[in-house]
């Protein structure tokens, strides 16, 4: 093989990754152009490849009705839910591990079929059942109705995760005199801990682009930011720049936060690769 | 230190007995080990007495109080495990103080007692370091001072140095030998080296698995030397020893045994059908004590380093007085 050619194959993996970011990131791109075009330039046909940026969007899409309001709701409905995910996922996690669980197996495929279940399917149920206690167009009912999907997630994912921890692990630990709430806590929570990361993250990202559960069970107090987003759509037209804007705006904390947590994802999408 | 006793322990998985009747009783301050192929159930009766694993029935025992239902950490028993099982995320002063920590002892006094066990195995360098910064030695030093800063009262070794190069278990054996006459606590050692159980153990159980051993999976419970020289089986003798025993087919005839083409001397009362077996170190060839068959292979050691060629005629000698006498029925060892 001559120089030439292995240099040719060589560059091949970077052509497919460079293309691939193209085709994924165009969208964003396009969607970025129409938040700092004005409305005359948005629409332009051929489209306008130069222009000076406008902000005035950006400021309008946040000061628009309810879209500060949404934005917290879907930090606290992350939170929240996060929090209910790990508090039931952690446990269930480790004990589904173990050899000597009852309907071990059992618990473990129904878990996987609620998750893999459409989210429409528990709307009208939960519809009724939310409006009689209270928690219709609450962002802890949005919190615990988004466990359909996050628990059984939070619990394969932790479960693969503390797999990969050696059983005599806690046993040293028992001997030591730990009971199982203190190995979790102190043994498989702080070895597993980029796994966590890497589930947290996972499940932001999920709930925070969530739109039909949010859409049927919440009216208006708890209304998250994909519906913000949607809000712009008016009766007889649609505002693309402050849509665009409000777009981009939503796209920027789960952007912020895959850049920050990105070694740790890795690390926990990887642990137990390599023993 | 605390005498530990066994009796009537089964253990099984399921429906798949893996330990059956096993009956031992260990004296206070004694290193036992127990030894034998993969399945025989050393680790599974080890994990037993830790507390780690159930019995289906028996009694276990240790400083004469009852254990079977007490919780692993009140046994006063402390375990090395064969990966070290150390926590990852801990330094090596927090790996050992694990325990005294969850205790609620002192600062001051973990702190000192950390420093002391440092000190003896050879870590005070290296506290503030993380187990994956360490080599496997050094691991297992970490995982031996954990054990030690408990002062257990008996010592649970799950071989210990069988993930350690040939090198660097040499001078653990040594260690471990040392810090058994050092702190006179009772140590039971569970290994499938050969050269380990006889070169550590006060005494050494023969365990084997449950399809060769039948009633009871203890084969022989003996010092090194009795095990060696007086095997109580075949098993014990196939098992035990490198290279390893010889053995022929051999008839009672009269006060005589007959082997091949020879007469042995023997004694009344013996089995008809019986294994002859001789250890490599007895069989000689260059002081003429027996004749042996001219066929079949046998095993011997060399003391003049001559070298033989394959297939060629060497005359060997048996020494009559090392001849070990197994019934062929049982297997069992016949008293001459």
């Amino acid at each position: 093989m001559t120089a030439s050619a292995s240099a040719r194959r060589a560059l091949w993996p970077y052509a497919v990754a460079v293309l691939a970011v193209a085709v994924s990131l165009f969208p964003i791109f396009w969607i970025l152009t129409i938040a700092l075009k004005t409305r005359v330039d948005a629409f332009a046909m051929p489209p306008v490849w130069f222009f000076s940026p406008v902000w005035e969007n950006f400021g309008k899409a946040w000061s628009s009705t309810g879209f500060s309001g949404a934005f917290l709701n879907s930090l606290i409905v992350c939170a929240i839910g996060n929090v209910l995910a790990l508090a039931a996922g952690i446990p269930a996690a480790y004990y589904l591990n173990r050899r000597n669980v009852p309907g071990r197996r059992t618990i473990l495929i129904w878990l996987l079929i609620s998750y893999m279940l459409p989210e429409f399917l528990f709307i009208v149920p939960m519809y009724v059942l939310f409006q009689s206690i209270g928690l219709y167009d609450t962002v802890i009912g949005l919190a615990l109705i988004y466990q359909v999907f996050t628990l059984p997630f939070t619990i394969w994912l932790l479960r693969a995760f503390f797999a990969d921890i050696p059983e005599a692990l806690a046993e040293a630990a028992r001997l030591e005199g730990a009971g199982t709430l203190r190995i979790v806590w102190t043994i498989y929570v702080p070895i597993a801990a980029p796994g966590i990361a890497a589930t947290v993250i996972l499940n932001a990202i999920k709930m925070w682009n969530e739109l039909t559960i949010a859409l049927a069970l919440t009216f208006e107090k708890a209304q998250t930011v994909t519906l913000a987003v949607a809000g712009f759509r008016g009766y007889a037209s649609i505002d693309w720049g402050a849509m665009s804007a409000a777009s981009i705006i939503i796209i920027l904390p789960m952007a912020l936060f895959a850049i920050l947590a990105q070694r740790r994802i890795v690390q926990g999408l990887s642990l137990g690769a390599v023993k | 230190m605390s005498a530990v006793s066994l009796k009537g322990i089964d253990i099984s998985y399921g429906s798949v007995d893996v330990v059956r009747n096993l009956d031992l009783d260990i004296k206070a301050g004694e290193f036992v080990v127990f030894v034998g192929p993969s399945g025989c159930g050393k680790s599974t009766t080890l994990r037993l007495i830790a507390g780690l694993e159930e019995g289906r029935s028996g009694d276990i025992s240790i400083g004469g109080r009852v254990v079977n239902t007490v919780d692993p950490a009140r046994r006063d028993v402390a375990m090395v495990f064969q990966n070290y099982a150390l926590f990852p995320h801990m330094s090596v002063a927090d790996n050992i103080s694990f325990g005294m920590r969850l205790r609620g002892e002192a600062k001051e006094t973990i702190a000192a007692r950390v420093a002391d066990v440092a000190r003896m195995v050879g870590l005070k360098d290296h506290l503030h370091k993380r187990p994956g910064a360490l080599s496997g030695g050094q691991r297992q030093r970490v995982a031996l001072a954990r054990a030690i800063v408990r002062k257990p009262a008996v010592f649970l070794f799950d071989e210990p140095l069988s993930n350690l190069d040939a090198e660097f278990r040499a001078a653990m054996r040594y260690e471990l030998s040392r810090l058994h006459r050092d702190l006179g606590s009772t140590m039971i050692y569970v290994t499938h080296d050969q050269v380990e159980a006889m070169t550590m153990g006060d005494r050494i159980a023969v365990l084997a698995p449950l399809k060769q051993a039948g009633r009871s999976n203890l084969m022989q419970f003996g010092t090194p030397e009795e095990v060696y020289h007086r095997p109580a089986n075949l098993f014990v003798a196939r098992f035990i020893g490198s290279p390893p025993m010889n053995f022929f087919e051999g008839r009672a005839e009269g006060d005589r045994i007959r082997v091949g083409g020879l007469s042995l001397p023997g004694a009344r009362h013996l089995p008809a059908a019986l294994t002859v077996g001789i250890r490599p170190e007895h069989v000689r060839h260059e002081k003429p004590w027996f004749l042996a068959p001219a066929e079949g292979r046998i095993v011997g050691r060399t003391s003049d380093g001559a070298g033989h060629r394959v297939g060629e005629n060497v005359d060997v000698h048996f020494a009559t007085d090392r001849l070990h006498l197994f019934d062929r029925a049982t297997g069992d060892r016949v008293a001459v």
